[in-house]
């Protein structure tokens, strides 16, 4: 029963062109089989409707136990060690703390509205501002502990890492990065990104070791100018797109054919709202964030020994693209075979080379947080 | 406890939390604890079998914890892991883990939703005596601009108000709520939808639906339902509705992030209470009528007729399902419950008057 799990014959999954091998050996080996894998979904999803969604907590930790435990690293496999208890306590105080006060307050603004007190549009606006900077600041602060108990809950080698640094100081850096990035039209978003990445990884640790991170910004301005230029294109082309739609919805209005009028607008809605800012737009974002991850994991090393990547943007545009297509047709049934090919996208594009002796690798003195991913939870950004 | 023979050498993998280095050892089972010895014979640690807890069981093997520590020991085969849990009380598997987190979720889930059950009419009940009535009025009143707002298009004109047909229906009102105790003035209008019912906002606002005017065979029938209407609001039922509401869909988005199993929940419980809101409108609408010298004997004939029309769509909603009780059973409370039975039932309006009402609309 128990030496079935140990056949290491894992499914053969196809992400593109692999005779590009990183250099060094492979930083993970991913042993995820499919069928006990996707039988763990299935019951976290079946049992979620059950509870109203109450099993999240069990669920999540069930799937990262068993995925943990299937991933080798250098010969050993990485441990798991949260519990739902610390999820759930996690999610008790941020409701009460968080959650709480501010459906509260929400809803009692919105009683005065319903009795019609008068409220002016500087204050509506205010608060609208005021509401994004909220979510903007409290999303970053939600990734940046959820990351620092997902660490704190990953051993290898009976060694566990961690997330040192502040959340706070890592929301007010991202609201930063958000106010200078849309000042500068989003051209100092790479260095920003540069900023905010650094502050994650140099604060990681393994054990007594720190993660190395040293990038350079000029090597991402270079697919950075790509993007940057064909999207101001796409701007421009999405304006003048723009202004021959009014112009046409002008001249029927003119002839007073409203009727006209509004069918010339929607039938160019798709192409304005779709086709022009879509479908190339995203593509060339997933670009960008794939040469970006490539140079992120090669800027990383640890102990001596350095990260490399053949990461490319094309494929992981294709991979991100494939699953995300996969999904959907799927209804989300597709979701742990997607899973396992990034795992696989990463176990056959990221390398370790150099040698340095994890023999002096010793117990992380961080002290683990009591309790996880509450406002993660509550932004719905606590996934797998 | 254990025969000698019993005790056994495993082989299996130690990290002991302190350092990163991996140690190939054997672990001897003895009597009430275990030795981890390498090769040269050293021995690394000693657990008691009461520390030894399940961590995870993936493809590099079974891999056991000690109580509240780093340390780990790896199994490659499941004879070794057998023998350690034939002595070992603590050490589960992924199963029995895995069960016990369904069976506690599950069980939450329930004593939640039992224990807001209990708790919110309670809480209800608070908010609603402590909310004072000029705010309920305010709040009335522009929910009620709302709902006329809703009806209003090229068909429908909203509220009914030709001059006479006000008339008439002023006059029924001030007779039906003779003995009535209203927190609020009523305000009672017609709207000009041909739907048959009617209902009741906070604020004391009560619309009757011209497809209700017109279905009704006498005045009778209409004083009961106004009788019901009106029992709502003495009973601050509106208010109640409302408050009731916002806190539950509030705790449904903060309990279950806004599922739809959470609003179905929530729509399960909010039909049982309105139910049971009706049984009281129903009772007071009763006593009202009877003490009007009106009797129950109208509002038992418009349920009769409720039943019948029932009966023919034949949708068959089941009782917990619906937001009213069930108009046979409301229909035999009515015939019941009223106590001047015998008395004749007296006439309010004139004929005229009555033809005035019927066509407010026109």
């Amino acid at each position: 029963m128990y030496d079935q799990d140990f056949r290491d014959s894992s499914v053969t999954l196809s992400t593109g062109d692999y005779s590009i091998r990183p250099e060094g050996q492979v930083l993970i080996k991913s042993h995820v089989r499919l069928r006990p894998f996707f039988k763990l979904y299935i019951i976290n999803v079946l049992m979620q409707l059950i509870t109203l969604g109450f099993y999240r907590f069990w669920g999540k930790t069930e799937i990262r136990r068993h995925m943990w435990s299937h991933v080798e690293c250098l010969g050993d496999r990485f441990e798991y060690t949260g519990t739902a208890k610390d999820l759930i306590k996690g999610f008790l105080i941020v409701l009460v703390v968080f959650l709480l006060p501010l459906v509260i307050i929400r809803r009692v603004a919105s009683v005065f509205v319903i009795v019609g007190m008068e409220i002016s549009p500087k204050l509506l606006i205010a608060e609208y501002l005021i509401n994004i900077l909220f979510i903007v600041f409290f999303f970053s602060v939600a990734t940046f502990s959820a990351r620092r108990y997902k660490l704190s809950r990953t051993n290898w080698r009976g060694i566990h890492s961690a997330q040192k640094g502040s959340a706070l100081v890592y929301g007010l850096l991202y609201v930063g990065c958000v106010f200078i990035t849309l000042l500068t039209v989003g051209l100092a978003w790479p260095a920003c990104s540069v900023v905010l990445m650094r502050y994650k990884m140099a604060h990681t640790w393994i054990g007594t070791q720190q993660l190395g991170f040293e990038p350079s910004i000029g090597v991402l301005y270079k697919s950075f100018v790509v993007v940057w230029t064909a999207l101001a294109g796409l701007l421009f082309l999405e304006g003048y797109f723009f202004q021959t739609l009014l112009l046409e919805f002008y001249q029927y209005l003119q002839e007073s054919d409203l009727e006209m009028a509004v069918m010339a607008f929607m039938t160019g809605l798709p192409g304005l709202l779709f086709l022009i800012p879509v479908v190339p737009g995203i593509p060339l974002l997933l670009w960008y964030r794939g040469k970006t991850l490539h140079h992120f994991v090669e800027s990383s090393s640890f102990m001596g020994r350095r990260l490399s990547s053949v990461i490319t943007g094309w494929g992981y545009l294709e991979l991100v693209i494939s699953n995300t297509i996969m999904t959907v047709l799927t209804l989300g049934l597709a979701v742990p075979f997607t899973m396992m090919r990034q795992l696989s996208y990463v176990e056959k594009h990221v390398g370790l080379s150099g040698d340095g002796n994890f023999a002096e690798l010793l117990q992380s003195e961080v002290v683990k947080p009591g309790a996880g991913e509450g406002l993660a939870d509550a932004f719905d950004v606590g996934a797998i | 406890m254990l025969e000698p023979s019993e005790q056994a050498l495993y082989r299996a993998a130690y990290y002991d939390g302190k350092s990163a280095v991996r140690h190939e050892v054997a672990v001897h089972l003895r009597e009430g604890a275990l030795d981890i010895v390498t090769s040269d014979g050293t021995i690394l640690d000693q657990w008691l079998y009461r520390e030894a807890t399940f961590a995870d069981q993936g493809s590099g093997g079974i891999r056991v914890a000690k109580t509240d520590s780093e340390a780990r020991l790896i199994f490659h085969d499941s004879t070794a892991f057998t023998a350690l849990r034939a002595r070992a009380p603590d050490l589960h598997t992924r199963e029995k883990h895995a069960r016990r987190g369904m069976m506690v979720a599950i069980i939450s889930t329930v004593a939640v939703l039992v224990g807001v059950y209990f708790l919110l009419p309670f809480v209800t009940a608070g908010i609603v005596s402590i909310t004072p009535l000029s705010y309920e009025t305010r709040l009335g009143k522009s929910l009620s601009t709302g709902v006329v707002e809703l009806f209003s298009d090229e068909d429908s004109k909203g509220v009914c108000d030709n001059a006479e047909g006000a008339m008439a229906l002023s006059a029924l009102v001030k007779y039906v709520s003779q003995y009535t105790d209203p927190p609020l003035t009523y305000q009672v209008q017609v709207l000009d939808i041909d739907v048959v019912n009617a209902m009741a906002l906070p604020g004391g606002y009560i619309y009757v639906f011209r497809g209700l005017l017109e279905q009704a065979e006498g005045e009778g029938e209409l004083a009961g339902v106004l009788a019901h209407e009106m029992a709502h609001v003495d009973l601050r039922h509106p208010m109640h509705g409302l408050v009731r509401s916002y806190g539950m869909s509030m705790l449904s988005d903060m309990m279950f992030g806004g599922s739809t199993m959470g609003s179905m929940s929530s729509v399960l419980m909010t039909t049982s209470y309105s139910r049971e809101a009706e049984e009281q409108a129903d009772v007071a609408a009763i006593d009202s009528l009877d003490r009007a010298g009106l009797g129950a004997e109208g509002m038992a004939k418009f349920f009769e007729r409720l039943r019948t029309a029932e009966e023919k769509s034949s949708l068959g909603l089941p009782g917990f399902l619906s937001t009213h009780p069930e108009s046979g059973a409301r229909e035999r409370r009515a015939r019941s419950g009223a106590r001047s039975e015998a008395r004749a039932v007296r006439k309010i309006l004139t004929t005229d008057q009555w033809n005035d009402l019927r066509t407010i609309c026109e």
